[in-house]
Parts: structure tokens; sequence; C-alpha cells
């Protein structure tokens, strides 16, 4: 394995250490610097800064933000990943992530063959397989589960990406309601509080903010480049960044870090808005024009004085005076960030309604330097798909029928949804899972419960690139090709600046991988052998990726060939505007087409219709859990990248000196942490950077996959620690809603 | 778990919901899922040819939709049939059927079901509603 992994390293023309210079060169340590963070761009003014080879634009795929890459290859080997300067977004720039993406398509624990499993699950015994018999093998699974349960007894889940469209369509053209999506493992809280006030999430205009509220948002960690970018503009240019976190991240180490307690956040927003109310610093004109329900809120925000406040979040009462009263100088120029994060507790929802509120008060929408909406993307052609069958079974936890009005019931809540499995509550047995693109037993709370409900499942199927935690407990593995070896759908994307980019193969595929259409397609072809469907499977995908591709580009005009010279496409018309809302010639989608203080969806729902705050439990003697992530990783996708895994092998616990002081734990000594629903062994790494009553483990370590070969051994889960709980109006799971108890080992 | 029973259960669901149109006017049941299904692969398809654009149900209030339906005129422009109602009858359905798999699969279903099945999903939809639609 080791000499594999040195060949690689060196078909990849770079060496590791190599790399590691160039990361720490770009800033992306954790004492990241401004400075070399704008030399990202300044470098990469000209192109051929990496001078060997045919140079071929694409998209990166190595977190979901999808920027500007130049990839260089030489005799078929990709060398060198730059950022594309020609991106107006990125502008050049690329992070750790993405120049290691070399190592995601060079891995030598990279699944290259169909695997069937040849032992007990989780055994890590495979017989490598045929394309022709894995399709079998899957549709021989599917067909039995069909006609035992239907196609309800399937469970189809995938997350966000380009190609996720096809997977999808394959569960919906079989007849399955139900889905376990994204949405619920990441931002559903976050949707429907902005959308029960203002009717949607707005975006931020951070390079000309005087003022910037985050809170736990921890961007600069991220790494989502036009974001950064602007951010650090906005610093250099003078704006004040607030960091509300219990954790000092990067992000809080390059603004004021304001340690809250966890959980009593919204205790802190009210109490904004209470200092600004009473000290008349709201912005009245916008209050007046652009909102409803201010007599109730000033109403309802009376009780929450800064006093009170500090008890809760355990900020000084001054201090909250002093940001309100800073924002109220800077207004409207502030962001008021929305977060795109995760939710943590089981109030999030109502929490982040807050945060709309507290921008309108200080009239900070719809203006230079605030929160904004999108000014719309390139609309692209669209694919003409067959009818697909609606007459589907309802889903088997009811989640679209009553119990979460506001959520978006297609991507279904996943943890009432396992639960429902698991419990066998639901309304009929559910005993297939197909997953794509999705690492389920590290994404979601509670790992020792998700591998309850593949204890359920006569059939599991994986479709990866790696042989990731839920990869390795499935009953085949599917080899899916890399963003750099396949041509994907076309994106589209607004903002401040709106524009395509495609993402196209730069290299031949390793091994055997094939896209997910062809993927879909095969399965396709072998359901028809065994089934009457109408239309037929293999006709709703007859056609190529350059087909779909060529559908999307029809109105517009650049065709493929010359989009994948250049990358990326703008419309000549690019002005971004402001003042719609202000001018009254748009409204807010919410049935009072304002902004709503009061709001009327959670009311008619039977929801507090104003944020109402509930003081957290406290265990005493324990912690709380905290989650997140280091620049270099995306969920628990690259901790095996051997790159990024040299930056960082082994994730930690952060301790705060006193608790560790206290209970005998040494910095970089190992430590046992119990929560009521696992436990797992790790190191310790004291720090005054998180307050005593929290400790914060980085997500995606701990993998139970021997197949991940770099990261196996080393770690651990924090989703094995957290208790399976959600947010009440979402089903988005809380990820820090765990205490847990530390000793030494 | 007795699943068999559950599934007898369920097909007997399905059954009643593929047949509800062929019921008598009276005591039909919206069906939002067909309503969706009909209004993008009726309505929605047209708009894009003949308007070059796309009108979603979340451009308009429950209210404005309501008052749209009971009115019953297409288009102020006038450049098409003046009743929504024609887009949803059979008639228009047989019309097309041919070069449009959704009217070729519900032709045989009345024009009051079809009315209710379209109508239920863009309210539901609407603008001020819990969950606006777009068109796809
Ligand atoms: C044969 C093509 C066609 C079909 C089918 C069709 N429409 Fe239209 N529709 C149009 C055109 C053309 C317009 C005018 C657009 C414009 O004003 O530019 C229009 C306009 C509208 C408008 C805007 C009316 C106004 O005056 O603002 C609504 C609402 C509408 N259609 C609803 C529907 C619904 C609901 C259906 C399906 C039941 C439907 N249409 C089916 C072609 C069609």
């Amino acid at each position: 394995m080791k000499a594999e992994a040195v060949k690689a390293d060196r078909q990849a023309g770079i060496s590791r250490r190599g790399f590691l210079g160039l990361c720490a060169a770009m800033g992306t340590g954790a004492a990241l610097q401004l400075r070399s963070f704008k030399a990202i761009g300044k470098n990469n003014d000209k192109p051929g800064s990496w001078s060997r080879g045919e140079v071929i634009p694409s998209t990166c795929n190595m977190c979901v933000n999808r920027c500007g890459i130049q990839c260089h290859v030489v005799n078929g080997v990709l060398e060198k990943i730059d950022g594309d300067y020609h991106n107006p977004k990125t502008l050049g720039g690329t992070c750790a992530k993405g120049q290691a993406g070399i190592m995601t398509l060079y891995d030598p624990d990279r699944i290259k063959y169909p695997l069937i499993r040849a032992g007990a699950r989780g055994e890590g015994k495979w017989r490598r397989a045929s394309w022709e018999e894995a399709y079998e093998y899957v549709a021989d699974n599917l067909d039995k589960i069909m006609d035992k349960y239907g196609p309800e007894g399937l469970l189809w889940s995938s997350s966000t990406d380009l190609t996720e469209i096809f997977f999808l369509k394959l569960g919906v053209f079989l007849g399955t309601p139900n889905f376990a999506r994204h949405a619920t493992l990441c931002l559903a809280s976050r949707n429907v509080g902005y959308f029960g006030t203002m009717g949607g999430v707005p975006d931020s205009d951070l390079a000309n903010a005087k003022y910037i509220i985050m809170f736990g948002a921890n961007r600069l960690e991220s790494f989502e480049l036009p974001y950064n970018r602007d951010l650090i503009s906005g610093i250099e240019n003078g704006a004040k960044l607030v960091v509300v976190d219990p954790r000092m991240t990067v992000t809080a180490a390059k603004g004021t870090w304001v340690p809250i307690k966890p959980r009593t956040d919204m205790a802190l927003t009210l109490a904004l808005m209470h200092v600004l109310i009473k000290e008349d610093l709201y912005d009245k004109d916008f209050v007046d024009k652009l909102t409803v329900g201010f007599d109730a809120l000033k109403e309802h925000v009376a009780q929450y004085s800064p006093e009170w406040a500090e008890k809760e979040t355990d900020i000084p009462a001054r201090t909250i005076v002093e940001m309100a009263r800073e924002m109220a100088v800077a207004a409207p120029a502030v962001v008021v960030f929305p977060g795109r994060r995760s939710s943590w507790y089981t109030n999030d929802t109502q929490f982040r309604r807050t945060l709309p509120m507290l921008m309108a008060l200080l009239g900070a929408f719809d203006v230079r330097g605030g929160n904004f909406v999108n000014a719309g993307k390139v609309k692209l052609g669209e694919f003409d798909w067959e009818m697909a069958p609606f007459d589907v079974a309802p889903c088997v936890d009811g989640f679209d029928e009553g119990p979460f009005p506001l959520a978006a019931h297609d991507d279904g809540g996943y943890v009432m949804r396992r639960d429902a499995i698991i419990d066998e509550t639901g309304k009929y047995p559910v005993r297939g899972w197909m997953i794509y693109k999705q690492n389920p037993l590290a994404a979601v709370v509670d790992g020792n419960r998700t591998l309850k409900m593949m204890e359920k499942m006569d059939f599991i199927c994986s479709i990866d690139v790696q042989p990731s935690q839920t990869a390795w407990m499935a009953d085949i593995i599917l080899p899916e090709t890399t963003y750099l070896e396949r041509l994907d759908p076309i994106w589209t994307t607004g903002g401040k600046v709106k524009f395509i980019s495609i993402r196209q193969p730069v290299v031949k595929p390793q091994g055997e991988a094939r896209t997910i259409l062809d993927i879909i397609k095969g399965i396709a072809a072998a359901m028809d052998k065994r089934r009457t469907f109408d239309p037929p499977m293999s006709k709703v995908f007859d056609f190529t990726m350059e087909d779909y591709v060529d559908k999307q580009l029809a109105p517009l005009p650049i065709d493929r060939k010359t989009l994948a010279r250049q990358g990326i496409w703008m419309p000549g018309q690019q002005k971004w505007k402001l003042g719609a809302y202000r001018r009254g010639e748009k409204d807010f989608r919410t049935p009072s087409g304002k902004i709503e203080f009061v709001s009327e969806r959670f009311r008619r729902n039977g929801y507090d219709p104003m944020p109402v705050y509930e003081p957290p439990a406290e265990e005493a003697g324990r912690q709380r859990l905290v989650t997140g992530r280091y620049a270099w990783f995306t969920h628990s996708a690259n901790q095996n990248n051997r790159w990024l895994n040299a930056i960082h092998p082994e994730n930690d616990i952060w301790i705060n000196p006193d608790v560790a002081r206290e209970k005998g734990i040494k910095d970089g000594g190992y430590v046992m942490v119990r929560s009521r629903v696992g436990k797992v062994k790790i190191k310790a790494y004291v720090t005054p950077r998180i307050r005593p009553d929290t400790v914060f483990i980085c997500h995606g370590f701990g993998t139970n996959s021997a197949g991940q070969t770099t990261l196996y051994g080393k770690g651990g889960a924090d989703q094995v620690l957290m208790e399976s709980k959600a947010d009440v109006i979402t089903n988005n799971q809380a990820l820090h809603e765990t205490w847990v108890d530390i000793t030494k080992v | 778990m007795d699943s068999k029973r559950l599934l007898s259960g369920l097909i007997l669901v399905a059954f009643l919901l593929g047949n509800a149109g062929i019921s008598f006017a009276g005591d039909i049941k919206p069906n939002k899922k067909r309503g969706q299904v009909y209004f993008r692969m009726v309505c929605t398809v047209c708009h894009m040819q003949q308007a070059e654009k796309t009108i979603p149900p979340s451009s308009r209030t429950m209210k404005q939709w309501r008052a749209y339906f009971k009115a019953d005129k297409h288009d102020v422009s006038g450049t098409t049939r003046s009743a929504v109602s024609y887009y949803m009858s059979r008639d228009y359905r047989v019309a097309i059927k041919d070069s449009n798999k959704a009217a070729k699969k519900f032709l045989k279903l009345s024009d009051e079901q079809i009315n209710a099945d379209v109508r239920e999903f863009v309210i539901k939809g609407a603008k001020d509603s819990d969950t606006p639609a777009s068109c796809n």
C-alpha cells in the first residue's frame, strides 16, 4: 500500500512536503494570514503559473462551493490545480482542498471496481464484480423488495449536487416517496426561520459592510472563497467583525470573539433588539415601510433586558448595550449573517427567525453593505423528463402530512424517518436503502442508531468514490467517477454577479469508475428486465450527459464546446441593483408582503408567532459538545485525502485549561468522552479558545472503514456521541444538544 | 407488524386515489400531486413556448388565485382562448393528447377533477402559502 501511495504521489507530480509548503504559503493553517490570503489572487493574476501541459478549466467539487479551477494535465496526468482567474467570484483563488483534489483523484484507497460484499456487513470482505453483474445484483434486490413491500419499501438518500437529479429521478420513477436528503442534516431550520419572517434567505454584502455579526458561522474555515474574499475585503475596509461562538474559531480570531454560553444565542438577539428599541436606535423609516408587527415586538422584547441576558448568555450587559449601539451607528451597512450550516439546538428555527428581525430593526436590508436578495441567475434550458408516476404511497413516517407543516416535505426529515424505520412505527416497513454521495453513518446524529437502521435493511447500496463509513457497511459499492473525470450538468449561480460554469473531465476515469448517469442507466435497464414500467425505465434515462448539457445551454448564446474552452460564461448585462424593496417595487414572499416581526405563517400553524426564549437545561459537571470543521475538511469527505490528512492527521477534543486542570488532563494526552449514547477515545487539545462549559470535536474522524487506510484508527467520531435530537419546527437534526463526561485515560 | 395486510390497505388507498376522478361531481377529492403534474406539463409548457416565461403559483397570493379561477378569464392580453377552465377541460386534453404526455395520461378524468387538482396545487403553492411553489 505504501509503495502504491508513493507512486500516486509521484504520479501526481508533487511531493506531500511540497504540498504542505504550498498550503502554508497560502495561509490555510490555523493562523490564516490576511496578507497571504490576498496573495492567492495576486499569484494567479497571470495564467501559466504551472507552465507545462494542457490547461483545462473546470469547477471544483472538493466542497459545495464550486470555485473555478484550472487543471494542468501533462500526458494524461493531472499535475496541478490552480484557481481560475476568469471566475468572477473566486478570482483565481483555490484553497487547500481545491488543490488536493489531485489526491482525491489518485487516492490509492479509491474504489475502482464494483464491489459485492463477501463477508458479514462491515467485515471488509469484498469481491470484485463486473458492472453487468453489479447492475443485476442491485436490480435483483430492488425487485425483491418492491415485490414484498412495494416501492415505498425503499429509502433513497443523497446530498445536494449537480448530479443528484439523476439519482433522485430513479427513485421517483420506481415510485418511492421516501427520500432523505441533505436539508434536515443542515440548513432546513435556517431556511424556515427566514421564510417565516421575510419569505427567503438573503445574501450578504460583506465587502461593503461596516459591521458584520456572525452567530457561530465559521466562514474562514468553511472556506467558501467568494464569501471569504468579500469578508476579508470588508475587514480591510474597516468593517468590525463580531463572532458569537462558545469557541474561538479562526473566523472569531479575525474579529471580536464573543464567547457566548451555548444555546443562549436567542437571549442575545432578543436583548439586542430590546436595546435598539428602548434607546430609539432602530430605523423607523424602514420599520414603517417594510415591516409589520413592530408594536407587538416592542412589547415582546421589553422583558429581555441586557441585564437579564447577561445572566443567560454570560455576556456582560454593558457589552450587549455597546454591541447594539455600534450596530446602530454602522447601520444600515450591517450584515447580520444568516449562517449556512446545521442547526445546533432544538429551538433553532425560532432563533434563526430573530436574525432577520434584528436586520430589519437596523434597516440593514436592500442596501449597500447590508443583506440583500440575490439578483437572479442565468436561466438554463430545462430538460424534458418523461412523466413520473405521482400516485405514490404516503411517506413512511407521515412527515409530509402534519407534524412539520413548514418543512420542505420532499426532502424528508432524517431523524424522524430513521426512528420510524427502526422502531417500526411507520406506516409500513422499509427494507432497502440506496445511498448516493452521502455518508449518513457520519452525517447523522447518534451513529449507533444509524447502524441500527442498517440492520433493518435487507439491502444497502452505496454509490461513492471512496470506501466511506457508510459504503463500508453496504452490500454493494458502485464506484463513481470523481469530478475530475466527468461532465456534470451546468451550474448557474447568482448574487452580486451571475454566470454559469462547466465541470468537465480533465483526465480519464481511474479503474472502472462510471458516472452516476451511466450507473443509473445500468440499473434502469436491469430493472426493465424484471418489471414493466410505463414509460420503461431505460427510456426515461435514454440520453447522454452531453444531451442534457446541450438542453441546458439551448437558450443561451454559447455552446458546450465553447464553454468547455472558457470554463465560465457571463451575460453582458451584470448590474447588481439594490433598492427595489425600498422603493416598493418588490414585496416579500410573506402573507403580508412585508418582513413579519409577528409571523403569520408561524401563527397559523400553531407556533409562537414571536420567538420566545426558554433557558437551556444544565448538566452540572458535564460539558456541552459542539462540532464544526477545519479549513481543510468538508464534512467527512476528505479526511482520508492523504495530502489533507497530512495537515491534520487526527482530530482532538478542545478542552478549557481550567477543566483540564481539574480533571488532570494534559494537552496531547488521551481522554475518554462519554455521552448518553456513545463513547469515544480522543486526544485532548487544552486551550483557552473554548469556554469551560463546552468542548469541541472536529467532525469527520473515527471512521469504521478500514478501507480508508490513511484515516482508519485515527481520532474520534463526534456523531457517535451526539444524542438523537432535532429542531422542533423542521426536524433538522440538532448537533449541539449533547452533554458529555470527560475522563483521562 | 402484518406487512401483507398493511400492503393490501395501501393498494386499496392507491386504488381509491387513482380512481378519484371517475367518482361523481360533489365528492371530488383534489389531488395536489396530480395538479402539480398537470400544471407543469400542460400550463407551464405552453407558457414557456408562447409567453417565454413561467407563471409560477408563487407569483400570486392565495386570494388572487381564487379570484383568478373564479373569474375564469385566462389572460388579459387576449392572445389565447378566453377561459382558463378550457385548458383543464377534456376537450383540450383530447386536442393535445398526441403531443402531451400528461393530457394523454389524464384523458379520462373529469373537467371538475382536473380543475380541483390544479387549483389545489396552485393555491397551496401561492406566494403567501406555507409552501410556495415554483414551476418545476
Ligand atoms: C396554449 C398555451 C397555454 C396554455 C395551455 C395555458 N396558458 Fe396560460 N397563458 C398563455 C399565454 C400566451 C399567456 C399570456 C402571457 C402574457 O401575458 O405574456 C398566458 C397567461 C396566463 C396567466 C396570466 C394571466 C394574466 O393576465 O396575468 C395565468 C395565470 C395563466 N396563463 C394560467 C394558466 C393555467 C393555470 C393554465 C393551465 C390550466 C394555463 N394558463 C394554460 C398560454 C397558455
